[in-house]
């Protein structure tokens, strides 16, 4: 993006300028796939980054005129980010950083809501019809129309009373710090609690090496000291902390509700089509009924229950098959056999794999049409499981498909870099996520609690 | 036509312009018409879905690059090109020679055919007009393209061009006794003789007697002035089969020959395409208007918008307000665009190059228009009145268009600019172009380079 002085100027903010009227945007303090961490050390006036365009020191003042000027739907207040190597101290440290942001941030968001803009009025830009056909194929518009209805409603009631300023219909989503330290993930969160103007919450530090499986703890850490019923109204973000399917479900489950897209973006970039399955056949039975740890376990009856093995030599899993493989040369079938996104309707698996081949951008294109495609059916089906309230069963089915030890996607620095290179992130400070493309929002988030995001 | 494959209808003309329906296995094409080339069966970034979208009727593909890979044996195996990249409207091969010969060190022409040394492993190869044929045979394109021999323009030796004009012409009968689906594919044969008009016409009058589907005028846009560019196009257009309409002279019993498609390989310059068309083209290909978007630069009715220019950071216009593309529609600021392309994202190409087609479709589809409308003449004139408010319109530009019939006056009202080779550059930097008419990667037939593969400096054009 620009510095926001152009987009100020421009006045119709990311919306306009990245042609997604009629589309949610949600931005984001961290491009997951090239967001780097501690090149310098941040102040606790300034935090320090890194990008595209080298190193920046970011003031709350800088973070917030850029916010304002992309007036989005939600964005996540400024976060000093450790890693989940940090020590003890600079958790701590960043922590305490970060709750003082959070309050600069609301202080100046309240002024943006304010503040008339006064570009915006002496300069109507030129407006292009909103229906308009996509570049993108069309398999990459939004999936659920349902979720932008309802960013707007979570924004409007948050800011209903506040006059025609830039974040005047914006949602902050107060960052929460803590590292991989569960104490410290507390005490942030505590410090937060529901103070005036936070309309949701960012889960912040995750997905930088700490284990999977620690996760959900980590996650818990901030969520549960929040105040009692804080999150009935209010989404939870969570940035860059997925890179299989099974993370991504177990974060929702741990209560996230609004995913970005790094997951597609890097499974993509590896030459990988998704091809999970989305739903447990009707007769889908848990090894063992009643408890869910023992869903776990995964037995043989349930593994088999998955079908073939995947071939491992040619870059399959349980969860994705590698085009790159010359096994698909000749293979007339669609990416996913069943699906109906475009790649899938149009292409074969032989073409991508020769685009891939020839390095033709199209190779990007169609792999991201359908990993996208298939990660908002994945959420549609999640989201379906929680109303329906049989998450914990559905978990145990997603559990007992792999036949093989969870394997991770192999981040590869180069590809992920030049990924993030097509992604839009905002100057320095702001990484705009469409949050309708990009993001997965889930609906209702706690396994067993009830569907959220209904605005009381 | 005559041909089992092709029929050719010419439905207006206007002066030497005309306005044709060109049926083909696969489509319907109407011409003048712009093929943007899918050099190894993608049309860099965009989709078959969204290339119907913007009104493609036909593209190309690059029989070297498609042999490499993926190999002729298995796009057969998957139906064909167009089963194999799913685009079922019509599709063009070329010969492969070309682009051995402008890629390839160690390239060399002999009668036998194109010798050149393999980039995968340095072993010497040869591709025959049967192998070319063979090649395009089993790509299974709507219309394949003879191998012929073609010398650039530029060469300082009148007796090679002697020699590849009428080798050439051996070689069309090569291609025709090997081309072994007639029915279902037309082999068009390819005029040479570089700028000699009498080698042109010896060249053509040994073409037309084959009868073949449809004609190619070669040799061109690799580097010749403007004004010797112009002067071979209305040559070989005024010498190729009439195409008169029908009641209109033309005795469809055929006493005089039948109409044929006239395409002018590696045209892609917006100004070209008009010039030709005016002088009674009918088919265009080059990589110009994919490429130049990868630069940033957009094509727009007043020229060239190169989008890296900081005169774009705070532009918030769409690129063409006049444009039906999806960017254009959809308001994408300008300055959104100079942003991304200063950055060099992948993503901004691919929006500059789907405008880029959507204009150069939009434009053949005017033209087409304006002829069946009999305001052709108007049509250009208000076309050369956008791009040269001043009135400069550049002399060759003049001198083609009293050779079309078309009167420029009211609209070329400056003094001529200056002719020659410096003007040609000046003009080639208009459209864009990074290093005018002289890089290499411009050259020929607008070809689409070769990832990897070296590229010689000069075209090697074979020895004695
Ligand atoms: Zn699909
Ligand atoms: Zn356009």
């Amino acid at each position: 993006m620009p510095n926001a002085s152009i987009l100020r100027e421009y006045g119709r903010g990311a919306h306009g300028f990245l042609c997604l009227e009629g589309l949610p945007v949600l931005a984001s303090n961290r491009d997951p796939t090239m967001y780097e961490f501690g090149a310098r050390p941040s102040t606790d006036k300034e935090l320090y980054v890194s990008i595209h365009s080298g190193g920046h020191t970011v003031s709350p003042e800088r973070y917030m005129e850029t916010v304002a000027a992309l007036q989005p739907d939600l964005y996540v207040t400024l976060c000093d980010e450790v890693t989940a190597d940090a020590k003890p101290k600079r958790v701590a440290a960043s922590v305490k950083r970060t709750t003082a942001w959070l309050e600069a941030c609301l202080r100046l968001h309240a002024t943006h809501q304010q503040q008339p803009q006064q570009e915006q009025e002496q300069q109507p830009p030129p407006t292009g019809p909103q229906d308009a056909p996509q570049a993108e194929p069309a398999d990459q518009a939004p999936a659920s129309t349902s979720a932008a209805g309802a960013v707007r409603n979570a924004a409007d009631g948050a800011t209903a009373s506040s006059g025609g300023g830039p974040l005047a219909g914006s949602l902050a989503l107060a960052a929460l710090a803590g590292g991989a330290l569960p104490a410290e993930r507390t005490r942030a969160a505590a410090a937060v609690g529901e103070r005036d103007g936070v309309g949701g919450y960012a889960l912040c530090g995750l997905g930088t090496g700490e284990a999977p499986e620690d996760r959900p703890a980590l996650i818990a850490a901030s969520l549960d000291a929040l105040p009692g019923g804080s999150l009935d109204s209010r989404p939870v973000f969570a940035s860059g902390l997925v890179s299989s399917p099974e993370e991504l479900l177990e974060a929702v489950a741990a209560g996230v509700d609004l995913l970005d897209c790094a997951y597609v973006a890097q499974v993509t970039a590896g030459g990988y089509a998704l091809t999970f399955p989305l739903r447990p056949p009707p007769d889908w039975q848990p090894a063992q009924e009643g408890t869910t740890s023992a869903a776990a376990d995964t037995n043989g009856a349930a593994a088999a229950a998955a079908g073939p093995a995947p071939d491992a030599s040619i870059g399959a899993d349980d969860t994705k098959i590698n085009l790159w493989s010359t096994s698909y040369r000749l293979d007339k079938g669609p990416l996913l056999p069943g699906c109906g996104c475009f790649a899938c309707r149009h292409h074969t698996r032989a073409y991508t794999h020769h685009l891939l081949n020839t390095h033709e951008m199209l190779a990007d294109v169609l792999l991201e049409a359908h990993n996208t495609s298939h990660t908002m059916a994945f959420c549609q089906a999640i989201r379906e499981a929680i109303s329906e309230g049989r998450l914990e069963r559905y978990r145990a089915w997603f559990r007992s498909l792999r036949s093989a030890p969870l394997v991770a996607a192999p981040r590869r620095g180069g590809t992920a870099k030049r990924r993030a290179e097509g992604d839009e992130e905002a100057g320095t400070e702001a990484g705009a996520a469409a949050a309708a493309g990009c993001a997965a929002p889930a609906g209702a988030g706690r396994a067993s609690g009830p569907a959220k995001w209904v605005r009381v | 036509s005559d041909s089992p494959a092709l029929k050719f209808k010419v439905v207006a003309a206007q002066g030497r312009a005309r306005s044709s329906r060109m049926t083909l296995p696969h489509y319907t094409a109407h011409t003048p018409m712009f093929m943007p080339v899918g050099t190894q069966g993608s049309v860099k970034g965009l989709t078959s879905a969204q290339l119907a979208d913007l009104d493609c009727h036909v593209i190309l593909g690059n029989t070297y690059h498609l042999e490499n890979r993926p190999g002729s044996e298995l796009v057969a195996e998957m139906g064909g090109l167009h089963g194999f990249i799913n685009w079922q409207r019509g599709m063009l091969t070329d010969s492969g020679g070309f682009q051995m010969v402008s890629l390839l060190h160690l390239a060399e022409i002999t009668e036998e055919g194109v010798t050149f040394q393999s980039p995968v492993d340095g072993s010497r190869m040869l591709l025959t007009p049967e192998q070319s044929i063979g090649i395009q045979n089993r790509l299974g394109a709507d219309v394949i393209m003879a191998l012929d021999d073609v010398v650039p323009t530029t060469t300082n030796d009148p007796a090679r061009f002697v020699e590849a004009t009428h080798r050439t012409t051996r070689w069309i009968d090569r291609c025709i006794a090997a081309h072994s689906r007639p029915t279902e594919q037309n082999l068009f044969g390819i005029v040479q003789g570089g700028l000699d008009p009498e080698l042109r016409r010896i060249s053509m009058e040994q073409l037309v007697a084959r009868d073949l589907p449809g004609y190619a005028i070669g040799g061109l846009a690799g580097g010749e002035s403007k004004d010797d560019f112009w002067r071979v196009v209305a040559q070989c257009t005024a010498g190729l089969p009439p195409g008169k309409r029908r009641g209109t002279g033309t005795g469809a019993s055929g006493a005089r020959p039948m109409s044929k498609p006239r395409y002018v390989m590696g045209i892609g310059y917006p100004l070209d395409i008009v010039v030709c068309s005016a002088l009674g083209a009918d088919m265009f290909d080059s990589v110009y208007p994919t490429r130049t978007a990868r630069f940033g630069v957009a094509l727009v009715p007043e020229g060239v918008l190169k989008l890296k220019n900081a005169c774009f950071a705070r532009d918030y216009r769409p690129l063409d307000p006049g444009c039906s593309c999806p960017v254009c529609a959809r308001g994408t600021p300008r300055a959104y665009l100079h942003n991304v392309v200063t950055r060099g994202l992948a993503s901004a190409a691919g929006l500059v190059t789907l405008h880029n087609i959507a204009y150069t479709q939009a434009l053949t589809r005017a033209m087409r228009q304006a002829i069946e409308e009999q305001r052709f003449p108007d049509w250009v004139r208000g076309y050369l009145t956008t791009m040269f408010p001043k009135g400069d319109v550049p002399g060759w530009v003049r001198d083609a268009m009293e050779v079309a019939g078309i009167s420029l006056e009211g609209v070329a009202t400056a003094p001529r600019p200056p002719a020659g080779r410096a003007a040609d550059r000046e003009a080639a930097e208009a459209q864009g172009q990074e290093g005018g008419l002289g890089s290499a990667e411009d050259k020929g037939q607008g070809q689409e380079g070769g990832r990897g593969l070296k590229r010689a400096a000069e075209p090697v054009t074979g020895s004695a």
